[in-house]
Protein backbone atom coordinates (compact mmCIF):
# COMPACT_ATOMS: atom_id res chain seq x y z
CA UNK A 1 0.00 0.00 0.00
CA UNK A 2 1.12 3.26 -0.60
CA UNK A 3 -0.07 6.62 -0.31
CA UNK A 4 0.51 9.77 -2.95
CA UNK A 5 -0.19 12.98 -1.82
CA UNK A 6 -0.30 15.53 -5.41
CA UNK A 7 -1.09 18.67 -6.45
CA UNK A 8 0.09 20.84 -8.98
CA UNK A 9 -0.49 24.83 -10.00
CA UNK A 10 0.34 25.80 -6.83
CA UNK A 11 1.79 29.07 -9.19
CA UNK A 12 3.88 30.33 -6.49
CA UNK A 13 4.54 34.23 -6.44
CA UNK A 14 6.26 36.65 -4.28
CA UNK A 15 2.59 37.38 -2.47
CA UNK A 16 2.80 33.78 -1.64
CA UNK A 17 5.31 33.54 1.19
CA UNK A 18 3.37 31.96 3.94
CA UNK A 19 0.12 30.57 2.06
CA UNK A 20 1.21 27.07 1.40
CA UNK A 21 3.30 25.87 4.40
CA UNK A 22 0.80 25.00 6.77
CA UNK A 23 -0.87 22.90 4.40
CA UNK A 24 2.07 21.29 3.43
CA UNK A 25 3.18 20.65 6.74
CA UNK A 26 0.54 18.07 7.22
CA UNK A 27 1.26 15.84 3.58
CA UNK A 28 3.55 13.53 6.47
CA UNK A 29 0.18 12.95 8.16
CA UNK A 30 -1.47 11.75 5.32
CA UNK A 31 0.88 10.19 2.96
CA UNK A 32 4.37 8.55 2.15
CA UNK A 33 5.18 10.60 -1.27
CA UNK A 34 4.58 14.58 -2.32
CA UNK A 35 3.86 14.74 -6.26
CA UNK A 36 4.23 18.48 -7.72
CA UNK A 37 2.64 18.43 -11.00
CA UNK A 38 4.36 21.76 -12.59
CA UNK A 39 3.57 25.20 -12.97
CA UNK A 40 5.11 25.29 -9.35
CA UNK A 41 6.30 29.40 -10.23
CA UNK A 42 3.65 31.92 -11.63
CA UNK A 43 6.66 33.10 -13.70
CA UNK A 44 9.49 30.59 -13.49
CA UNK A 45 11.71 32.48 -11.68
CA UNK A 46 14.74 31.80 -9.82
CA UNK A 47 13.18 34.09 -6.65
CA UNK A 48 9.98 32.30 -7.03
CA UNK A 49 11.38 28.94 -7.10
CA UNK A 50 13.22 29.69 -3.78
CA UNK A 51 9.77 31.06 -1.63
CA UNK A 52 8.25 27.27 -2.91
CA UNK A 53 11.31 26.10 -1.33
CA UNK A 54 10.87 27.73 1.83
CA UNK A 55 7.11 26.79 1.75
CA UNK A 56 7.81 22.93 1.07
CA UNK A 57 10.45 23.18 4.18
CA UNK A 58 8.01 21.46 6.46
CA UNK A 59 7.69 18.23 4.36
CA UNK A 60 9.63 14.93 5.53
CA UNK A 61 8.30 12.69 3.49
CA UNK A 62 10.18 12.38 -0.58
CA UNK A 63 8.79 15.35 -3.07
CA UNK A 64 9.22 14.58 -7.02
CA UNK A 65 8.07 17.08 -9.09
CA UNK A 66 7.78 18.20 -12.54
CA UNK A 67 8.35 21.77 -14.06
CA UNK A 68 4.88 23.27 -16.41
CA UNK A 69 4.92 25.97 -18.91
CA UNK A 70 5.03 28.76 -16.43
CA UNK A 71 8.14 27.69 -15.05
CA UNK A 72 9.87 28.22 -18.03
CA UNK A 73 8.71 31.60 -19.15
CA UNK A 74 11.64 33.48 -17.75
CA UNK A 75 14.27 31.70 -19.15
CA UNK A 76 15.96 30.69 -15.58
CA UNK A 77 14.57 26.82 -15.45
CA UNK A 78 18.32 25.48 -14.41
CA UNK A 79 17.82 28.38 -11.54
CA UNK A 80 14.53 27.55 -10.46
CA UNK A 81 15.49 23.86 -10.52
CA UNK A 82 18.18 24.53 -8.09
CA UNK A 83 16.15 26.59 -5.85
CA UNK A 84 13.59 23.74 -5.76
CA UNK A 85 16.18 21.33 -5.35
CA UNK A 86 17.89 22.65 -2.55
CA UNK A 87 14.55 21.83 -0.53
CA UNK A 88 15.30 18.08 -1.27
CA UNK A 89 12.46 18.20 -4.15
CA UNK A 90 13.52 16.04 -7.08
CA UNK A 91 13.05 17.38 -10.10
CA UNK A 92 12.61 15.26 -13.17
CA UNK A 93 12.42 15.92 -16.91
CA UNK A 94 12.25 12.33 -18.86
CA UNK A 95 13.72 10.50 -15.96
CA UNK A 96 13.03 8.36 -13.01
CA UNK A 97 12.81 8.09 -9.55
CA UNK A 98 12.05 5.19 -6.91
CA UNK A 99 11.37 4.75 -3.28
CA UNK A 100 10.83 1.88 -1.12
CA UNK A 101 8.09 1.95 1.92
CA UNK A 102 7.14 -1.20 3.66
CA UNK A 103 9.11 -3.21 1.25
CA UNK A 104 6.92 -2.14 -2.01
CA UNK A 105 8.45 0.05 -4.22
CA UNK A 106 6.88 2.60 -6.13
CA UNK A 107 8.54 4.63 -9.87
CA UNK A 108 7.66 7.70 -10.43
CA UNK A 109 8.44 8.37 -13.83
CA UNK A 110 8.21 12.54 -14.34
CA UNK A 111 7.92 14.62 -17.74
CA UNK A 112 6.67 18.08 -18.46
CA UNK A 113 4.96 16.97 -21.68
CA UNK A 114 3.28 19.33 -24.22
CA UNK A 115 0.10 20.10 -26.26
CA UNK A 116 -0.98 18.84 -30.11
CA UNK A 117 -4.59 17.72 -28.91
CA UNK A 118 -6.78 14.71 -29.43
CA UNK A 119 -7.07 11.88 -31.50
CA UNK A 120 -9.46 13.19 -34.34
CA UNK A 121 -8.85 17.28 -33.78
CA UNK A 122 -4.88 17.38 -33.46
CA UNK A 123 -1.85 19.19 -35.04
CA UNK A 124 0.07 17.40 -37.56
CA UNK A 125 3.59 17.17 -38.20
CA UNK A 126 2.84 18.66 -41.93
CA UNK A 127 3.42 22.30 -43.83
CA UNK A 128 5.37 25.67 -41.44
CA UNK A 129 8.56 24.67 -39.76
CA UNK A 130 6.97 26.24 -37.36
CA UNK A 131 4.12 24.14 -37.11
CA UNK A 132 6.01 20.95 -37.46
CA UNK A 133 8.69 21.79 -34.72
CA UNK A 134 5.33 22.45 -32.81
CA UNK A 135 4.11 18.92 -32.82
CA UNK A 136 7.74 17.54 -33.06
CA UNK A 137 8.58 18.40 -29.52
CA UNK A 138 4.82 16.64 -28.11
CA UNK A 139 6.54 13.93 -30.03
CA UNK A 140 10.17 14.02 -28.23
CA UNK A 141 8.32 15.08 -24.63
CA UNK A 142 5.61 11.97 -24.94
CA UNK A 143 9.22 9.65 -25.61
CA UNK A 144 10.60 10.83 -22.84
CA UNK A 145 7.53 10.25 -20.86
CA UNK A 146 7.51 6.09 -22.50
CA UNK A 147 11.81 5.94 -21.47
CA UNK A 148 10.79 7.66 -18.33
CA UNK A 149 8.31 4.70 -17.40
CA UNK A 150 11.01 2.20 -18.82
CA UNK A 151 13.57 3.25 -16.11
CA UNK A 152 11.21 2.87 -13.63
CA UNK A 153 11.28 -0.85 -14.32
CA UNK A 154 9.27 -3.55 -12.36
CA UNK A 155 8.46 -1.35 -9.37
CA UNK A 156 5.36 -2.44 -7.57
CA UNK A 157 3.68 0.90 -8.29
CA UNK A 158 4.00 2.62 -11.12
CA UNK A 159 3.01 6.49 -11.72
CA UNK A 160 3.40 9.13 -14.25
CA UNK A 161 3.93 12.34 -13.49
CA UNK A 162 3.22 14.86 -15.94
CA UNK A 163 2.26 18.94 -16.65
CA UNK A 164 0.36 18.33 -19.83
CA UNK A 165 -3.42 16.06 -19.98
CA UNK A 166 -2.70 13.16 -21.29
CA UNK A 167 -6.28 12.21 -22.15
CA UNK A 168 -9.63 14.58 -23.06
CA UNK A 169 -11.30 13.44 -20.07
CA UNK A 170 -9.86 15.41 -17.86
CA UNK A 171 -10.51 18.90 -19.87
CA UNK A 172 -13.89 18.75 -19.12
CA UNK A 173 -14.72 22.21 -17.94
CA UNK A 174 -12.22 23.73 -20.55
CA UNK A 175 -12.74 25.67 -23.69
CA UNK A 176 -13.12 22.90 -26.85
CA UNK A 177 -11.20 25.68 -28.83
CA UNK A 178 -8.01 24.70 -26.29
CA UNK A 179 -7.72 21.50 -26.01
CA UNK A 180 -4.38 21.26 -28.19
CA UNK A 181 -2.80 23.65 -25.85
CA UNK A 182 -3.36 21.42 -22.93
CA UNK A 183 -2.14 18.09 -23.78
CA UNK A 184 -1.89 15.31 -26.12
CA UNK A 185 -3.16 11.83 -27.43
CA UNK A 186 0.73 11.08 -27.56
CA UNK A 187 1.10 11.69 -23.99
CA UNK A 188 -1.57 8.94 -23.24
CA UNK A 189 0.06 6.70 -26.27
CA UNK A 190 3.16 6.86 -24.26
CA UNK A 191 1.86 5.69 -20.55
CA UNK A 192 -0.52 2.99 -22.46
CA UNK A 193 2.52 1.51 -24.49
CA UNK A 194 4.65 1.58 -21.35
CA UNK A 195 2.39 0.75 -18.33
CA UNK A 196 1.16 2.64 -15.09
CA UNK A 197 -0.86 2.37 -12.48
CA UNK A 198 -1.52 6.15 -12.39
CA UNK A 199 -1.18 8.97 -14.57
CA UNK A 200 -1.12 12.57 -12.79
CA UNK A 201 -0.89 15.83 -14.34
CA UNK A 202 -2.31 19.31 -14.15
CA UNK A 203 -2.47 22.58 -16.56
CA UNK A 204 -6.25 22.04 -17.31
CA UNK A 205 -7.11 24.49 -14.38
CA UNK A 206 -10.91 24.38 -15.43
CA UNK A 207 -10.95 21.03 -16.25
CA UNK A 208 -11.97 17.57 -14.21
CA UNK A 209 -10.44 15.72 -11.80
CA UNK A 210 -11.06 11.99 -12.79
CA UNK A 211 -10.66 10.26 -16.51
CA UNK A 212 -8.85 7.11 -18.37
CA UNK A 213 -6.74 6.75 -21.02
CA UNK A 214 -8.01 4.39 -23.71
CA UNK A 215 -5.49 1.53 -22.51
CA UNK A 216 -7.51 1.96 -19.30
CA UNK A 217 -5.19 3.73 -16.91
CA UNK A 218 -6.66 5.79 -14.58
CA UNK A 219 -5.92 9.68 -14.79
CA UNK A 220 -6.07 12.57 -12.20
CA UNK A 221 -6.19 16.58 -12.90
CA UNK A 222 -4.13 17.55 -9.32
CA UNK A 223 -4.37 21.30 -10.59
CA UNK A 224 -4.98 23.08 -7.23
CA UNK A 225 -8.02 24.69 -8.92
CA UNK A 226 -9.79 21.42 -9.58
CA UNK A 227 -8.96 19.79 -6.46
CA UNK A 228 -9.79 23.10 -4.25
CA UNK A 229 -8.06 21.33 -1.46
CA UNK A 230 -4.48 21.62 -0.08
CA UNK A 231 -3.79 18.57 -1.98
CA UNK A 232 -5.40 15.22 -3.00
CA UNK A 233 -4.11 11.78 -1.63
CA UNK A 234 -4.72 8.48 -3.55
CA UNK A 235 -3.83 5.14 -1.88
CA UNK A 236 -2.90 2.55 -4.36
CA UNK A 237 -3.18 -0.67 -2.41
CA UNK A 238 -5.89 -3.24 -1.01
CA UNK A 239 -8.54 -1.44 0.09
CA UNK A 240 -8.37 -2.56 3.84
CA UNK A 241 -4.96 -0.92 4.23
CA UNK A 242 -5.76 2.28 2.75
CA UNK A 243 -9.09 2.63 5.42
CA UNK A 244 -10.30 6.28 3.75
CA UNK A 245 -12.12 6.29 7.01
CA UNK A 246 -13.48 9.93 7.88
CA UNK A 247 -11.32 11.81 5.30
CA UNK A 248 -12.65 13.26 2.79
CA UNK A 249 -13.31 11.59 -0.92
CA UNK A 250 -11.31 13.09 -3.55
CA UNK A 251 -13.45 14.79 -6.32
CA UNK A 252 -16.51 14.82 -4.20
CA UNK A 253 -16.95 18.73 -3.83
CA UNK A 254 -16.92 21.87 -5.66
CA UNK A 255 -13.60 23.23 -5.28
CA UNK A 256 -13.14 25.31 -1.83
CA UNK A 257 -12.53 29.39 -2.47
CA UNK A 258 -12.03 31.61 0.00
CA UNK B 1 -15.92 53.96 -34.22
CA UNK B 2 -15.44 52.53 -30.46
CA UNK B 3 -13.32 48.61 -30.95
CA UNK B 4 -15.74 45.98 -31.34
CA UNK B 5 -16.14 43.73 -27.69
CA UNK B 6 -14.92 40.61 -29.53
CA UNK B 7 -11.64 42.49 -30.46
CA UNK B 8 -11.56 43.94 -26.60
CA UNK B 9 -11.84 40.34 -25.20
CA UNK B 10 -9.08 39.44 -27.12
CA UNK B 11 -7.37 42.30 -25.86
CA UNK B 12 -7.80 41.48 -22.70
CA UNK B 13 -6.77 37.63 -22.12
CA UNK B 14 -3.81 39.11 -23.89
CA UNK B 15 -2.97 42.02 -21.34
CA UNK B 16 -4.04 39.53 -18.50
CA UNK B 17 -1.23 36.79 -19.98
CA UNK B 18 1.10 39.30 -20.48
CA UNK B 19 0.86 42.03 -17.76
CA UNK B 20 3.69 41.47 -15.56
CA UNK B 21 1.43 41.93 -12.51
CA UNK B 22 -0.89 39.22 -12.89
CA UNK B 23 0.34 37.22 -15.80
CA UNK B 24 -2.96 35.11 -15.94
CA UNK B 25 -3.90 32.89 -18.09
CA UNK B 26 -6.55 31.37 -16.89
CA UNK B 27 -9.42 33.94 -16.24
CA UNK B 28 -12.81 33.85 -18.26
CA UNK B 29 -13.30 37.04 -20.02
CA UNK B 30 -16.54 37.60 -21.88
CA UNK B 31 -18.82 40.28 -22.88
CA UNK B 32 -22.34 40.75 -20.30
CA UNK B 33 -24.41 43.31 -21.76
CA UNK B 34 -22.26 46.73 -21.81
CA UNK B 35 -19.75 44.96 -19.31
CA UNK B 36 -17.15 42.69 -19.17
CA UNK B 37 -17.31 39.81 -16.80
CA UNK B 38 -14.13 38.32 -15.13
CA UNK B 39 -14.17 34.99 -13.82
CA UNK B 40 -12.20 32.35 -13.06
CA UNK B 41 -9.85 31.30 -9.65
CA UNK B 42 -6.11 32.78 -8.76
CA UNK B 43 -3.89 31.75 -6.14
CA UNK B 44 -3.64 34.98 -3.73
CA UNK B 45 -6.21 37.89 -3.22
CA UNK B 46 -3.00 40.59 -4.40
CA UNK B 47 -3.30 38.47 -7.63
CA UNK B 48 -7.42 39.22 -8.02
CA UNK B 49 -7.13 42.59 -7.28
CA UNK B 50 -4.53 43.01 -9.92
CA UNK B 51 -6.59 41.68 -12.42
CA UNK B 52 -9.32 43.95 -12.22
CA UNK B 53 -6.24 46.90 -12.61
CA UNK B 54 -5.35 45.08 -15.64
CA UNK B 55 -8.88 44.93 -16.58
CA UNK B 56 -9.77 48.80 -15.92
CA UNK B 57 -6.42 49.61 -17.90
CA UNK B 58 -7.27 47.90 -21.16
CA UNK B 59 -11.07 48.53 -21.16
CA UNK B 60 -11.18 52.31 -20.72
CA UNK B 61 -14.67 53.41 -20.19
CA UNK B 62 -16.07 50.03 -20.04
CA UNK B 63 -17.03 48.90 -16.43
CA UNK B 64 -15.37 45.56 -15.50
CA UNK B 65 -17.35 43.06 -12.78
CA UNK B 66 -14.12 40.85 -11.29
CA UNK B 67 -15.73 37.56 -10.06
CA UNK B 68 -12.24 35.58 -10.14
CA UNK B 69 -12.21 33.95 -6.75
CA UNK B 70 -9.08 32.95 -4.46
CA UNK B 71 -8.53 29.29 -4.17
CA UNK B 72 -7.63 28.99 -0.50
CA UNK B 73 -4.91 26.27 1.39
CA UNK B 74 -7.78 25.35 3.98
CA UNK B 75 -9.26 22.34 4.07
CA UNK B 76 -8.66 18.59 4.36
CA UNK B 77 -6.95 16.94 1.60
CA UNK B 78 -8.92 14.91 -0.51
CA UNK B 79 -8.18 10.98 -0.52
CA UNK B 80 -9.18 8.31 -3.28
CA UNK B 81 -8.65 4.61 -3.02
CA UNK B 82 -7.52 3.46 -6.30
CA UNK B 83 -7.19 -0.70 -6.22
Amino acid sequence: MIRVAAVGDVHVGRDSRGRLAPAFETVDDHADLLLLAGDLTQVGTEDEAAILADELRGVSVPIVAVLGNHDLHSDQTERVVSAIEAAGVQVLEGEAATFKFDGSTVGIAGAKGFGGGFAGACASDFGEPEMKEFIRHTLERADRVEEALDDVGDADVRIALLHYAPVKDTLLGEKLEIYPFLGSYLLGEAVDRAGADLVVHGHAHHGTEKGLTPGGIRVRNVAHPVIGRPYNVYCLGPEEECAVGERVPAGSVEPAVE
Amino acid sequence: MSEPKQYLVAHLQQALAADERVHALDVRVKVVGEKVLLTGAVETPERRDAILDVARDCCGDVEVMNEVSVIGYGGDPGEEHLP
